[in-house]
């Protein structure tokens, strides 16, 4: 949910009276020590009065361009004195409130969320805390689960990877599968299928999807095809059956699923969920980045599949690397997580206009990026699984498991040259056909897709990943550094853009002669945000000049 | 028209009176602002306030009474470790009083009613004519000077002239006091390890202290705003504002003395 109107009004006035307050958020957990550090007495509120207001920084977290990965920023607070330490524990989910001038708890606003990491005295004998921003800090599920013992294994995921054995000898097409124990099993509740991994004595693995399990020994609605661009053999009595954490969804649902424990996306099993509340997450924003990117079809196929076949202890690891391959990142907008994706330039909406009142300062750098690649290839994971794998390449793509232990490294961002056949990749050159005009030049730049399903649905995706993704790769973006007056630029974030209205004689750029019209065009917000407590806004951009032909 | 300083040690029974034998040789006041201030290609401005106070300088002497310069050793001690005070620059006009219903006073009002004084031992009160200051918490720090017109002490109702020129509506807390009474001073960090105290061959000695208003104590005091400060130990029970002032005095034991909310640790 988007601050309020009054919020945002109040962040734009000339003269900023903040308080703000550093308090733990309650998941549950028992380990909890809630808290609330206030850097000015809070009516009716239980606060202890620490924080220092002139000794805050709060690093906001950045983009980098091509690759789309996120990189989380960190909250540093002074305190007055030290805290009480007792009980305190590394990890504990905090939100930092805002409210300008006197205000009731309940009526600050929350504009970051992170996690505790460290309270430290330095040699100065001053003390600070410091804390990670949630979406960089996520590494374990925070609650226990009814009924675990104490140092029960926080792991997401912690199930997938269960073995058992079939009991009957299983013939490719067959709508059931009996096996010796179906505990480990899981699936997203409504929505979901159970992924199993059958290990076959003859033939290569395979993966079926089962409605669900009946009892403890039989699956049930078993796919009759495999799942993973995988084709089904028989299996007899004694092969190996293998649990996985498997969905299929757009990435952005995943993610959100991974995160929450409640609220739209309650489905997942509770070991698969971090279990953070439905609050720190913006369904509605989140929601309206998916449908800015042409692939609305969210549900349906082609499947972008999650299949984890082993505990998860890096969520943060987990959801950048799926989320960058597809374009988008987690972030933090307005004290909330969501997604921002890359787009075409022209099909970000433009919210925030800022004049010449309201810039303090800039800098520019005319070529912001490292190189211009000659185009885009985008491929998917059926084009490299049906296309010949190089054999140098370790990973054995014809097998599923090569494909579960690939996942990883596929979404990584590392990937070994794939070869792709015509009509499982999509290719985009630069513009006008013209190779790139700033040296050093590279090739394609290239990028896998964890997406299965039928062919069209497949280049849905890849058309789609590559168009928003194109110009970003094959023009040399211009970097401008830009610091605002107020923070009613804090609605912003990374992924949004802003529209400089500059005065036509202070800069000239790549982007034409003096001519205002491409000087005012807007600029894609890549990093920053406000600079509490300083009165000022300070984002990293990315301006993009025209093609050669336009 | 003699000064007076109130202060108490810790685990003194009651507050200690220092009047002083002759009027303060000076006090000079100025406004300290922490802010930042930017300004955009035109000109215009954007500013953060995180705290705003009152800064005096006062001057006593030269002076020959020697116990009077005793006293004041230990006054300084007592400010030296963070410990606060009260300063009438005449003793009988040392009345400090919280508004009870801030909403009412608008723009154009000309009186209202208090809360009874938390400082009630200076057993001063208002007196029409009396030069009267309304402020309001940092770092809004509203502050403006008026005259009593009336005062009632049954009700506590006060009327001024000239009328409020601000609007107080929307502040925390809003203090009545005399304009020479300063009803919660620190020594300014700034200030603290120089001797403020000398001395001309033993003979004639001089005072000249830097002194912060301490708003924290101003802001602790409104949460309970009549109950009373500085009473006998053994009549009551000492109020947070006074828990604080122990806390900042004695420590805080390994997490150390608190300058806020010094009493409160663990928060919720």
């Amino acid at each position: 949910m988007s601050w309020p109107a009054a919020f945002v009004a109040a962040l734009a006035a000339p003269v900023l009276e903040p308080r703000f307050v550093l308090r733990s958020v309650t998941l549950g957990a028992s380990w909890e020590q809630p808290f609330t550090w206030a850097t000015h007495r809070v009516a009716g509120a239980d606060q202890v009065l620490v924080a220092d207001p002139g000794r805050m920084t709060l690093r906001h977290g950045s983009v980098q361009p091509v690759s789309w990965r996120w990189s989380a920023g960190s909250l540093t607070m002074g305190l007055l004195h030290g805290v009480d330490l007792v009980g305190l524990a590394r990890g504990q989910v905090v939100e930092l409130l805002l409210a300008l001038g006197p205000a009731d708890l309940p009526d600050y606003e929350r504009v970051w969320v992170g996690t505790l990491e460290q309270v430290a005295m330095g040699a100065d004998r001053r003390w600070s805390v410091t804390c990670r921003a949630l979406e960089g800090a996520l590494t374990t599920r925070w609650l226990a689960l009814d009924g675990d013992e104490l140092g029960a294994d926080p792991s997401l995921f912690r199930e997938a990877g269960t073995t058992s054995t079939l009991t009957a000898n299983y013939t490719a097409g067959d709508s059931t599968l009996y096996v010796a124990d179906t505990d480990g099993a899981s699936r997203p509740a409504g929505i979901g299928a159970i992924g199993i991994r059958v290990t076959p004595t003859t033939g290569d693995p395979f993966v079926l999807t089962a409605a669900d399990a009946l009892g403890t020994t039989e699956f049930i609605g078993v796919s009759s095809t495999g799942a993973m661009d995988t084709t089904p053999v028989d299996a007899v009595i004694g092969d190996t059956v293998t649990y996985l954490a498997y969905d299929e969804a757009h990435p952005a649902d995943i993610a959100a699923r991974v995160l929450l424990a409640s609220g739209l996306y309650s489905a997942y099993p509770q070991t698969w969920s971090l279990g953070l509340p439905g609050h720190l997450w913006d369904q509605v924003d989140a929601d309206a980045q998916v449908e800015l990117a042409t692939l609305a079809a969210r549900t349906t196929s082609p499947a972008w599949v999650l299949a984890e076949d082993r505990p998860v202890r890096a969520a943060s690891e987990l959801l950048t690397s799926m989320l960058s391959s597809a374009g988008f990142w987690l972030c933090q907008r307005q004290g909330q997580l969501t997604v921002r994706a890359v787009h075409r330039l022209e099909d970000i909406p433009v919210t925030h206009v800022a004049t010449a009142s309201d810039i303090v300062r800039w800098s520019y750098q005319a070529f912001g990026g490292e190189v211009e690649y000659r185009g885009v290839t985008v491929s998917d994971r059926g084009s490299r699984v049906a296309g010949s794998a190089p054999a140098t390449n370790s990973i054995d793509d014809y097998s599923p498991v090569g494909v579960w232990a690939a996942i990883h490294e596929l979404l990584g961002g590392a990937l070994p040259p794939v070869a792709t056949e015509a009509s499982e990749s999509t290719s985009f050159g630069a513009i006008g056909g013209q190779g790139p005009r700033s040296l050093p030049s590279a090739g394609y730049h290239q990028r896998t897709l964890p997406v299965y399903g039928t062919t069209a649905d497949r280049a849905a995706w890849r058309t789609e990943v590559a168009l928003r993704t194109l110009n970003w790769c094959t023009r040399l973006t211009e970097s401008i550094t830009l610091t605002l007056r107020g923070w009613q630029w804090a609605e912003l974030t990374a992924g949004d853009v802003i529209a400089p209205s500059w005065p036509a004689e202070l800069l000239t750029s790549r982007r034409g002669p003096d001519d205002p019209a491409t000087k005012g065009g807007p600029l894609l917000i890549i990093g920053g945000g406000p600079d509490y407590p300083r009165p000022t806004t300070t984002f990293q951009c990315l301006a993009l000049p025209p093609a050669d032909t336009e | 028209m003699s000064a007076a300083i109130w202060w108490t040690a810790p685990g003194a029974p009651a507050a200690t009176k220092l009047s002083l034998s002759a009027p303060l040789a000076d006090l000079q006041r100025v406004e300290v602002r922490d802010e930042v201030v930017e300004e955009s290609l035109t000109g215009a401005e954007s500013r953060t306030v995180t705290r705003t106070r009152s800064r005096i300088t006062v001057k006593y002497g030269p002076t020959h009474n020697a116990s009077e310069v005793r006293a004041l050793e230990a006054l300084v001690g007592h400010l030296d470790r963070g410990g606060t005070c009260q300063l009438a620059e005449d003793e009988s006009q040392a009345y400090a009083a919280y508004v009870d219903s801030v909403a009412t006073v608008d723009h154009g009002s000309a009186g209202t009613s208090m809360y009874a004084t938390p400082w009630a031992h200076s057993g001063a009160t208002l007196t029409a004519g009396d030069d009267i200051v309304l402020q309001g918490p940092s770092p809004k720090y509203l502050r403006e000077r008026t005259v009593v017109g009336s005062y009632l002490s049954n009700s506590r109702i006060v009327t001024w002239s000239p009328a409020t020129y601000f609007r107080w509506t929307y502040q925390e807390w809003m203090l009545v006091r005399h304009w020479g009474f300063w009803p919660a001073l620190r020594r300014a960090k700034e200030d603290r390890g120089r001797n403020p105290i000398r001395h001309t061959a033993r003979r004639h000695w001089s005072l000249e202290l830097v002194l912060d208003e301490d708003m924290s104590l101003l802001d602790l005091i409104a949460q309970t705003p009549d109950q009373p400060l500085l009473i006998d130990s053994a009549s009551g029970a000492p109020s947070e504002a006074e828990l604080e002032e122990l806390s900042r005095l004695e420590g805080g034991g390994m997490l150390g003395g608190g300058a806020l909310g010094g009493g409160r640790w663990g928060g919720a």
